[in-house]
């Protein structure tokens, strides 16, 4: 696994590369001291896995996450943060505890390498195209306090908000700062398919189609909400279901 | 006996005796003292003490003391009438029977009323407003003193849960970098432990002390500063201007300290090519001592508001001064050319405000 470890402190580096020289899968391809340094590095190098820091000067972890096109693999390192702490325990995020414990460290990279496998199998029913997101693929939210990491199969649907779009998923609703047209493009037709300026939908979370006024659809999601398919995109939305 | 019941019985006891007293006083200026008018006073006397005696029973019986003053006033104004009434009717009967030499009273009704009724009613009427006048004012002291009591123990509560304490996330980020050090560097890697210690001892005794001086604070300041120095390395640099003058005088443990750990939380670690922390220590006058935190970054109140941690220390810290100090203290916040000033001012000589002692619990 290419691994690269971000944290603003030299000694915290070294204390986790000496810990993970005992794990030969962990390859250490590079080490950043801020997020703007990661940042270019994880979108050239696009490591498997990083180890991040939350607490760094400029721009935190949950920042650089949010703003990454890539999302690797995640392991934070983080030295005390009762709210990262609380964010992480709702969402099972992984995280390990500085002065790491070398048990845990160990655990994490067991949960990391079951992520990969199941990812590698996506891959073959899903060829990646450079910067398309696949339905295995992760995306990172946070909303306040709360922060997610929600495979996009678990999403059902994308609203556009202004300059951000609301992702639906489960109970939550958190902004991104992205535009739905530029989601858009990453996002496969065959599994989201945009029905009308406002709204991407997830197709598998369609219950029914109903036909609407001006030759336009109307379709009731799996949990009972209601989104209109404009003319427009009805006749291609019929096409991409009639298979 | 409780000493309010014997205030209590005293009262009765010399009252009535002043009020028979008086009336003797009136009728020896008449010229009419004799045995029959000191007999007659006598049981007067004694019908008083036992009749308003048990106007204190009937007031105790029915709650009276825990009423509304709306209500308390018409069942005052009820039961001196009635007492009044039986205490004429008693005296009424009994100078009839064992008076003969005088004239009838009980069968001249409007002699009785306004020889007896009227007067024993006032008299009833003035020993029920004594009685529950006494009784407001000692409840009233009681509940001064209450508050005032609550109000210390509150105040030692708030000072014990404002004392600072040490903020985990530094302890275990500087264990992790002591830990890196053991193979790097084992003799810093053991002055780190050392110097561990010696914050978390001070931390630790910041429990049990109001005060410090200022030697010791600076020298628990210094020992956090080398481990944040470890952890940052070269983005963090320090530098102390303390005279010596000023070692002795006595502060609150840890409010350095506190202040210090702002700068390099909100300041020294969002700089990521570090910055300076400056302490200097000054005598403003006579009386006050200035000590001042300067690092490098901007102060940002909105930014800071915010943030997770609230700028918890900092609010803290104005409101242990204050309860300290009262408004003898200060702390004042503000940025210049390209650093956050942070002025602390409080008077040389501690002088708390309540009682406290040095102790344990």
């Amino acid at each position: 696994m290419r691994t690269v470890i971000i944290d603003d402190e030299r000694l915290a580096r070294k204390e986790l590369s000496s810990l993970l020289e005992q794990f030969k899968e962990i390859e250490i391809i590079n080490e950043c001291a801020n997020a703007e340094e990661a940042r270019k590095v994880i979108e050239s190098e696009r490591p498997d896995l990083i180890f991040l820091d939350i607490q760094m000067p400029g721009e935190t972890g949950f920042d650089l996450l949010e703003s990454l096109e890539y999302v690797p693999q995640v392991v934070f390192v983080t030295a005390y943060d009762e709210y990262a702490i609380k964010a992480f325990e709702v969402n099972a995020l992984d995280y390990v505890l500085k002065p790491i414990e070398e048990e845990r460290l160990e655990e994490a990279i067991r949960k990391v390498k079951e992520g990969l496998k199941d990812e590698d199998h996506s891959d073959d029913t899903h060829p990646e195209n450079e910067g398309q997101l696949s339905m295995n693929d992760q995306i990172f939210l946070k909303d306040g306090d709360k922060c997610w990491f929600v495979t996009l199969k678990d999403v059902r649907m994308f609203e556009s908000e202004g300059n951000y779009v609301r992702v639906y998923f489960d109970k939550y609703k958190p902004l991104i700062l992205k535009s739905l047209n530029n989601l858009e493009k990453r996002l496969d037709d065959k599994d989201f398919f945009r029905i009308n300026r406002k709204f991407i939908v997830n197709l598998k979370e369609i219950n029914h189609i109903e036909p609407w006024f001006n030759g336009g659809l109307q379709v009731k999601l799996n949990t009972g909400e209601t989104l209109e398919v404009s003319r427009r995109q009805a006749s291609r939305f019929k096409d991409l279901l009639s298979l | 006996m409780s000493d309010e019941k014997a205030l209590y019985w005293l009262t009765q006891v010399v009252g009535w005796f002043l009020f028979v007293l008086l009336i003797l006083f009136q009728n020896f200026l008449l010229g009419q003292v004799d045995v029959g008018i000191v007999s007659f006073l006598i049981v007067n006397y004694i019908i008083g003490i036992g009749l308003s005696h048990f106007m204190r029973y009937v007031i105790l019986q029915f709650g009276m003391l825990r009423m509304k003053i709306y209500q308390v006033l018409p069942r005052i104004l009820f039961l001196s009438v009635g007492t009044g009434i039986s205490a004429a009717i008693l005296i009424g009967t009994i100078s009839d029977l064992f008076f003969q030499d005088a004239e009838q009273i009980m069968v001249m009704p409007f002699n009785l009323l306004l020889e007896l009724v009227v007067p024993f009613t006032v008299v009833f009427l003035i020993w029920n407003i004594l009685y529950f006048a006494t009784i407001y004012l000692k409840n009233y002291e009681k509940e001064e003193v209450k508050n005032l009591r609550l109000e210390a123990s509150m105040n030692e509560v708030e000072l014990g849960n404002l004392r600072s304490q040490l903020n985990p996330h530094f302890i275990f980020n500087a264990l992790n970098s002591i830990r890196a050090l053991v193979d790097e560097n084992p003799n810093q890697a053991k002055s780190g432990i050392t110097k561990m210690s010696s914050i978390l001892r001070s931390s630790l005794a910041s429990g049990r002390k109001q005060f410090v001086t200022l030697d010791e604070e600076m020298k628990t300041v210094q020992a956090y500063l080398d481990l944040e120095k470890i952890r940052f390395e070269e983005r963090l640099n320090y530098s102390f201007d303390v005279p010596d003058d000023l070692n002795n005088v006595q502060l609150p443990p840890m409010l350095i300290q506190t202040l210090v750990e702002n700068a390099i939380k909100h300041g020294i670690s969002d700089l990521p090519s570090g910055g300076d922390v400056i302490i200097d220590a000054r005598r403003l006058s006579n009386s006050m001592l200035e000590i001042r935190v300067m690092n490098s970054g901007k102060y940002d109140p909105i930014r800071r508001k915010k943030s997770t941690s609230n700028g918890i220390g900092l609010t803290n810290s104005r409101r242990r001064l204050q309860l300290l100090y009262g408004t003898k203290s200060n702390i004042a916040i503000y940025n210049e050319a390209d650093r956050v000033i942070c002025d602390i001012t409080i008077p040389l000589t501690p002088k708390s405000r309540f009682a406290y002692e040095d102790s344990d619990h």
